[in-house]
């Protein structure tokens, strides 16, 4: 490697640094390692999908940013709503359960999560929810919390008219891109997938947004990410489904 | 704990025969949790280098380290320990989190909040400087590497930086060993032709390893 390309040497680890973290880990090991009845869960745990595990929304970052103030502008109905996400505490970024956003009221989606017992595992209790929208509306973040003037007091706004429409619209798009490349039983390459997601995005009116070609191409069959932001459609190549 | 385990000598290392990755993973799957933490022992260090050799973030760094072995314990039941050991499988598990964008799901997957320390990282008050200047000749060299095809410089970084053989690089990436020759040929080449017309040609092989590259990779 010349000089241009050498990275800088390894460094350890800082050692209380690197003892805290195999702690949390060997008491995740524990915790699930005692409910090994279950199942292994999915590699994205509790990132729950309205579908089969291929799509990967991209919940936009700006809305991780806990504590972040956004903008109180009351966003269109036009607007794609990506994901409603279940919070544990009455925090941005607390943790919890994803979902994709199809329409149905969001605080409803979340009684429903926290009374399976999503939440938090092992507890099936619902606490009162309160709705707010973040990231320029292409998030819905229902806390836990009695607190009416939550989403004021956290520099959210409230969820956008035209909520369950654009919702709505935009899980119709997802799920004829679930139709096209969710399928167990055919696999889609490169340019075959580009054109089809082209159509599919045409066909719901998302007409602005820009198809990328991610890595993972190597892998037999597409799948694909959303980045509402950047009105993107990332295709990636993935390993052929489990099963098919 | 199995009685007469060895790593129950922990910290004796010196004195002892180590068990192997694929002992200590078959332990780890009976619920083990000793051997988990060992393994995590074993191999964070170099994970952690190489988590930061993609991101130019020690701070990050450090918890895809956490999160990879959650990731690597979640899909227990996928993975096939062999006596190349488990660390060309952790590779995979963290290039599969990168492409995945896995920064912007941090804090808001529960189970990976639970293994991510919830105060800020210090700021490694001894050597904060020499790791900002880490941080900022890594952002350059990546400026560099994101020229290639994601997909070659995954294998580049996992051939000339981590030192893996041609095989292993195949295994971490679930690909076949020609495809592994073929990308790397071509990184090669595409970098010798940005170096070159960067005015930064140095005359050798701006790629990494000129020779077959060690065979283990811890």
């Amino acid at each position: 490697m010349n000089d241009l390309l050498t990275p800088p040497p390894e460094r350890e680890m800082p050692r209380d640094r690197l003892l805290l973290r195999q702690e949390l880990l060997m008491k995740e090991f524990v915790r699930t390692r005692d409910r090994a009845d279950e199942p292994a869960p999915a590699p994205t745990g509790r990132f729950i999908r309205s579908r089969r595990a291929v799509a990967l929304v991209l919940v936009p970052a700006a809305f991780l940013a806990a504590g972040a103030a956004y903008a109180l502008t009351r966003p269109s109905a036009s607007q794609t709503v990506e994901a409603v996400v279940c919070e544990l505490q009455p925090t941005p970024g607390s943790g919890g359960v994803v979902t994709g956003a199809s329409g149905q009221d969001p605080t409803e989606v979340c009684r429903e999560q926290w009374a399976n017992g999503n939440v938090i595992a092992g507890s099936t209790e619902v606490p009162p929810l309160v709705a707010c929208a973040a990231a320029e509306g292409h998030v819905i973040l229902v806390f836990p919390s009695e607190d009416t003037a939550l989403c004021e007091r956290l520099g959210l706004p409230p969820v956008p008219e035209g909520y369950r429409h654009a919702a709505g619209q935009f899980a119709a798009m997802r799920e004829d891109l679930f139709q096209r490349f969710g399928s167990d039983t055919r696999c889609v390459r490169e340019d075959e997938a580009v054109q089809i997601a082209r159509q599919v995005l045409d066909a719901h009116g998302y007409r602005d947004w820009k198809i990328e070609v991610g890595g993972g191409f190597d892998h037999p069959c597409a799948s694909y990410a959303f980045d509402s932001v950047n009105k993107t459609l990332t295709m990636v190549g993935d390993r052929r489904p489990e099963g098919s | 704990m199995h009685d007469g385990n060895p790593i129950a000598s922990f910290g004796h290392r010196a004195l002892m025969v180590e068990p192997s990755d694929e002992e200590l993973w078959a332990r780890a799957t009976e619920g083990d949790e000793q051997s988990f933490g060992l393994l995590y022992r074993r191999h964070a260090h170099t994970l952690y280098n190489f988590c930061f050799r993609r991101t130019a973030d020690w701070a990050f760094a450090e918890d895809l380290t956490s999160i990879v072995f959650l990731e690597a314990w979640r899909q227990r039941g996928r993975v096939q320990v062999d006596a190349r050991g488990l660390l060309p499988w952790l590779y995979g598990v963290a290039t599969n989190l990168l492409r995945r964008r896995v920064r912007q799901r941090l804090r808001r997957d529960a189970a990976f909040a639970r293994v991510l320390p919830t105060e800020k990282a210090d700021d490694f008050s001894e050597d904060v400087a020499a790791r900002l200047d880490d941080e900022q000749r890594m952002r350059e060299i990546l400026g560099l590497m994101e020229r290639l095809p994601l997909v070659d410089q995954e294998v580049l970084v996992l051939f000339a930086w981590q030192g893996l053989t041609y095989e292993e690089t195949a295994v971490a990436l679930g690909i076949p060993v020609g495809t592994v020759r073929s990308r790397l040929s071509r990184a090669r080449y595409r970098l010798r032709e940005l170096t070159t017309s960067s005015g930064h040609e140095q005359g050798d092989d701006p790629s990494g390893h000129t020779a077959e590259p060690k065979g283990g990779s811890t």
